[in-house]
């Protein structure tokens, strides 16, 4: 199993970056379309949930790796941010109306919904770290 | 990510996007499509058929654009979206809210519907 270890700028070109070298990595490994779609998706709210709410400065970075095992796409992301769980913060509710439908939490539907497993933890050196698990259904 | 802007109709703009609707490809067009589309006080027919790829930046994008479009008595019909675009829509529920029609005749028919 070949791992995608990459660390990139908590910024939109560091999510660009991040969901080139994961398309890449992944596509050759073998995922499936779809779920390489998946992890460029993820990829970018991660990065930007800490670029905006991370409060780690204009340097914060995001650890990455990725591998394909068994047809699943794993995903971890680290970042030295303020402490955040993006699995326990609410949801948005589900928009009635284009006049009703918030703007915000977007990322967070996305990261929840799109992965089949999440897991997060604040580890004791003070970082985040966040596990996804993409599978087709 | 790229956008061109076409009138087919003395009430309706046809918008082409072509490209990457993530962070960065969001922000090359964010306020052209903002005065595009948003502005305009047209109805308008968006083209994502070349669009690969979407994310939250661009929901948000065309959520807000679409409000604006809304409030001017005017409506935005997207069309042509591609699977896996359709798949992050569908997941924040977008399509409920902002038609979504398969072709550009259709998303046209919506507009008066």
């Amino acid at each position: 199993m070949r791992l995608l270890r990459l660390s990139v700028p908590a910024t939109h070109a560091g999510a660009a970056a991040a969901q080139d070298a994961l398309r890449h990595h992944l596509t050759e490994a073998g995922a499936a379309a779809g779920l390489v779609s998946r992890a460029e998706v993820v990829a970018e709210e991660v990065v930007l949930n800490v670029a905006d709410h991370g409060e780690a400065g204009p340097d914060a970075r995001v650890r990455m790796k990725a591998a394909v095992e068994a047809g699943r796409v794993s995903l971890t992301f680290e970042d030295d941010g303020r402490a955040y769980d993006p699995l326990s913060a609410p949801l948005p509710p589900a928009p009635g109306s284009l006049a009703e439908a918030g703007l915000g939490g977007l990322g967070l539907v996305l990261i929840r919904r799109l992965a089949a497993e999440a897991h997060y933890e604040r580890l004791p050196d003070g970082r985040n770290r966040l596990r996804l698990v993409l599978a087709l259904p | 990510m790229r956008m061109d802007v076409r009138e087919v109709s003395p009430d309706t703009n046809l918008v082409i996007l072509d490209g990457r609707l993530d962070a960065v490809g969001t922000d090359a067009i964010s306020l052209s499509f903002t005065a595009a589309v948003g502005a305009a006080g047209r109805h308008a027919l968006v083209d994502l058929s070349r669009v690969t790829f979407v994310a939250s930046l661009g929901i948000r994008l065309l959520l807000s654009t679409a409000r604006v479009v809304e409030r001017k008595g005017c409506r935005m019909v997207l069309f042509g979206v591609q699977p896996a675009v359709l798949e992050v829509f569908d997941t924040v529920a977008l399509t409920t809210i902002i038609p979504v029609a398969a072709d550009q005749a259709a998303a046209r028919a919506l507009l008066t519907a």
